[in-house]
């Protein structure tokens, strides 16, 4: 699956991180899925995302995925107009030409240009407005203005422009409801500069604004601050922390804290997801990282209770029946078909862009945590049964066991023999008996240590740089350079070793 | 010529009379060293001190020999020193330990510089009986013994002193360097490698990195080198590795100077293969020859391979023997029933080798702490314990 990539970098600021950093992983830097097995279409991805999110995610399917290449560059293409994104559309433009792709019948040659100079025309106008406001001195006004200076550079794909002028935008923020919009804001343009420190830090103080919120609003003496709230009217409270607790699970998935990312993603109610979230996640991309965290992560009841019991997860494993079916056969320990369905539908999961990198930990933490379950009720267990469950050999088996009890993940030990998996049995009174016996030497050792030390103590002895007390300056030096470095007797010492060594080397 | 004189007939008036602080004070006097200014004249002098009740008086001679910068018959001055260490008074030498220590000092500078060693080890071995105070008193000629034990290989009569536990430091009256400490510690250290005691060694070494510092040694760091070997080798690999009470100048200095080299060993030997290890190896091997410390690697590949094979039988009840030599990958499989049969004589695993099947079968440690004799070892170690315990407080 290594490419001979004649994809070019995409300096899209979404994959620039995927093309750096170690190869060494399966899924990171330019790889290709063939797709032709799963049944995935382009269309999934254009219903279900809209705006720049959208854009991000047919380019990476375009990257990747030499079969729906063409249609997802044109297809961003079609759907970059709908911003004002020209460097993502330029990129896109070469690629296309580079791929020599036709391009559709109605291509607008003058779009680019328009585009342009409609974008620096209304920049300079709200970088006015914003001096003018900032003249004015009047709070809101100005909050409005980096709010609306920071949307419109998120709108063009400028992200740490719209960073900075949201940011900006926190000083003036008066009420909860103005937090939490800034907080949204950051959130947002961080997310899409994958600056996943930003977005966890701005997520926990949106959720603390939101709690004072809530305070405030249960309170009856509320004055009416809501006045100047310039929350649209349909983001409600619980929306706004669902939107976060989604942000925070693929902030937690991309920096690899998958228990985490897991609770986060199980706390996103179903309305809210498949009807208010088109510009951030789709429902079936939700239970797959919910599938996949959660399988790799939590227990095999956390599992039952959280995700198969749950009402809310009910409705999300419903819209993806072979996420469902993955997720019914580990509870059932039908771990075979559990492995087969995941390998089927590893291209889809390579094809996301927040996941891909993970993948091949996620896989093995799965097998692991399979592996593990399966030995819990045994005493000992055939091996060759076991292999046969796995969709392993044994002997391939045999290794990962060896690992996986050095790692003290399994209690056992291994008859290599016969083949068969045995629970360790731990003498107790040996390990006992052991310990005694090293904490004896330990405390030998740690007296003999002392009784020397108040000896020195006593004897008023340091080492100390003798040229720093000439000098008059107190000895602090880090005394490599010129330190107590004891020239002479380095030479003695050389010499002394050199005798030591042949003995050693006689006796070896 | 007459102050030489009149010097003369003082010390040996004081002598006489008794005054013992009084003539280890003008002897040491700096001012009025007609001793040494008077070199050539010293053989009569000391003619007319006959031993043991002038001991000081020849002591402070011997001491001006010693100090000259050359010594025109060094087997004389020798035998002379030997002579007056035999039949010297202790209780008046006790006045001027730091002239008995410098002499021992140019005595063993110039052994060594003759790889001469073993003169010096039974004279420096009285001397240290002579003057010190308890058997647990640590002296300067503690380390040129060590030293000198070394060069010639013959370690019995530095292991009489270094098995004794250290509880004081004589000061030599201001003389003594710490330097000395560290050398001492150090050298000893390097002694109980070569007899294979690894674990005192390591307490050694250590104690030489945590003597309190401002500044940084070379000693500590060659000691640090070694530490870390000597730690492999006798296999127990500390959490943590040097103790908290290192003084923080010398923990920076190991970390800047030695970190990519030595401290990296223990990382490789918990979590890496035979191969990587070779490879990291020969990778610093020229280092490793800088510090002709690479006896101790071949040492430590030993053990390396051991605590493979160790953390096998943690995973494997019964292993192939062509397993067990892929997993710590030896070469073949007569290379790995070696060094099974040296860890099961050595007591360090407890198997058995079936060659019909070529298996390996791992047992439990036979060790059932039942017999008498293991109780009462550990009764024995646990009284031992608590006696140090109240010398300490």
């Amino acid at each position: 699956m290594e490419s001979v990539s004649a994809m070019s970098e995409n300096n899209n600021p979404s994959s620039s991180k995927f093309s750096t950093g170690k190869k060494s992983s399966k899924y990171e830097g330019p790889y290709q899925v063939d797709v032709s097995e799963t049944g995935f279409d382009l269309e999934t991805i254009t219903l279900s995302y809209t705006g720049l999110l959208r854009i991000f995610r047919l380019l990476y399917v375009a990257e990747h995925c030499p079969a729906l290449r063409s249609d997802a560059l044109l297809a961003s293409l079609h759907y970059l107009k709908e911003t004002s994104a020209t460097n993502i559309y330029k990129q896109v433009l070469e690629e296309i030409k580079k791929q020599n792709i036709e391009l559709p019948a109605d291509f607008d040659e003058s779009w680019l240009e328009r585009t342009q100079r409609g974008y620096v025309q209304k920049l300079e106008k709200l970088d006015t407005d914003l001096r003018n406001f900032r003249t004015n001195s009047i709070k809101d006004s100005i909050r409005r203005g980096n709010e609306d200076l920071g949307d419109h550079y998120l709108g063009a794909g400028d992200f740490h422009s719209a960073v900075r002028c949201y940011v900006s935008s926190r000083d003036y923020c008066v009420s909860p409801r103005h937090v939490i919009t800034m907080c949204m804001n950051v959130i947002k343009a961080s997310f899409f500069m994958q600056n996943w420190a930003n977005v966890l830090s701005y997520v926990t103080k949106a959720e603390q604004a939101l709690e004072s919120l809530e305070t405030t609003m249960k309170s009856p003496v509320t004055p009416s601050v809501t006045t100047s709230s310039s929350l649209p009217a349909d983001l409600s409270e619980a929306e706004i922390a669902s939107r976060l607790k989604v942000y925070a699970g693929i902030a937690e998935l991309a920096t690899g804290r998958y228990k985490l990312a897991a609770r986060h993603f199980l706390a996103v109610s179903f309305d809210h997801c498949a009807n208010k979230f088109q510009d951030l996640i789709s429902p079936q991309t939700l239970i797959r990282y919910v599938c996949l965290c959660s399988l790799a992560t939590l227990e095999r009841a956390e599992v039952h209770r959280l995700i198969i019991m749950s009402s809310n997860m009910k409705q999300y494993l419903e819209l993806e029946p072979s996420i469902r079916d993955i997720i019914l056969d580990f509870y059932q320990t039908s771990y075979s078909s559990v492995l087969t369905n995941m390998s089927r539908q590893e291209p889809i999961f390579a094809l996301d862009q927040y996941l891909a990198r993970h993948l091949p930990t996620l896989y093995d933490e799965i097998r692991h945590r399979i592996i593990i379950t399966y030995f819990l009720p045994y005493k000992n267990a055939d091996m060759n049964a076991m292999a046969m469950k796995l969709n392993t050999t044994v002997n391939v088996l045999e290794d990962e066991l060896v690992h996986l009890i050095r790692l003290e993940k399994i209690k056992a030990r291994i008859d290599s023999k016969n083949k068969i998996l045995y629970v360790a049995d731990t003498d107790q009174r040996w390990h006992a008996y052991q310990h005694a016996l090293s904490v004896t030497k330990r405390s030998e050792k740690i007296t003999g240590a002392l009784l020397l030390r108040s000896a020195i103590m006593k004897a008023n002895l340091v080492v100390r740089d003798e040229s720093a007390s000439t000098a008059g300056r107190p000895p602090k030096m880090k005394g490599k350079s010129r330190g107590h470095l004891v020239p002479g007797y380095s030479s003695n010492m050389m010499m002394m070793m050199d005798d030591n060594e042949f003995y050693e080397d006689e006796t070896m | 010529m007459a102050t030489l004189d009149q010097f003369v007939v003082n010390i040996r008036q004081l002598s006489t009379d008794g005054k013992f602080s009084d003539l280890a004070q003008t002897l040491s006097n700096p001012s009025i060293d007609h001793l040494s200014k008077n070199i050539q004249y010293i053989d009569s002098i000391i003619a007319t001190f006959p031993l043991p009740d002038y001991s000081m008086c020849m002591l402070a001679c011997l001491h001006a020999i010693a100090k000259a910068p050359n010594i025109p018959n060094f087997d004389a001055f020798l035998s002379q020193v030997d002579n007056f260490i035999q039949t010297s008074s202790a209780e008046q030498v006790q006045y001027l330990p730091q002239y008995l220590c410098e002499i021992c000092h140019v005595i063993t500078e110039q052994l060594r510089k003759e790889n001469r060693a073993r003169l010096g080890v039974p004279i420096l071995y009285r001397a240290i009986e002579l003057l010190r105070r308890e058997p647990g008193q640590l002296l300067s000629i503690h380390s040129d013994l060590y030293q000198l034990c070394l060069l010639c290989q013959w370690f019995e009569p530095a292991l009489t002193y270094l098995d004794a536990d250290i509880v004081d430091i004589n000061r030599e009256n201001g003389k003594f360097d710490v330097k000395h400490l560290l050398l001492a510690y150090y050298y000893g250290g390097m002694i109980y490698a070569c007899i294979k005691q690894f674990d005192r060694a390591g307490n050694f070494f250590e104690n030489v990195i945590t003597v309190p510092s401002q500044a940084t040694s070379a000693i500590a760091i060659e000691a640090y080198k070694k530490y870390v070997l000597v730690k492999l080798i006798s296999g127990s690999i500390p959490a943590n590795p040097l103790p908290t009470y290192t003084s923080r100048t010398v923990q920076q200095t190991i970390g800047s100077v030695c970190g990519a080299q030595y401290t990296e060993l223990f990382n490789i030997f918990n979590n890496q293969t035979l191969a990587q290890f070779d490879e990291f190896v020969n990778r610093h091997r020229d280092q490793y020859a800088r510090d002709r410390n690479l006896g101790l690697i071949k040492q430590t590949r030993t053990a390396f391979i051991c605590n493979s094979i160790q953390q096998l039988t943690k995973t494997f009840l019964t292993v192939s023997l062509k397993d067990l030599a892929n997993r710590v990958q030896l070469q073949s499989t007569t290379e790995a029933e070696r060094y099974l049969l040296d860890m099961i004589e050595n007591e360090q695993i407890f198997a058995s080798i079936n060659k019909q099947d070529g298996m390996v079968i791992f047992h439990g440690s036979p060790e059932k702490f039942d017999a008498n004799n293991m109780l009462a070892k550990l009764q024995d170690e646990t009284e031992k314990r608590m006696q140090a315990e109240k010398q300490l407080r």
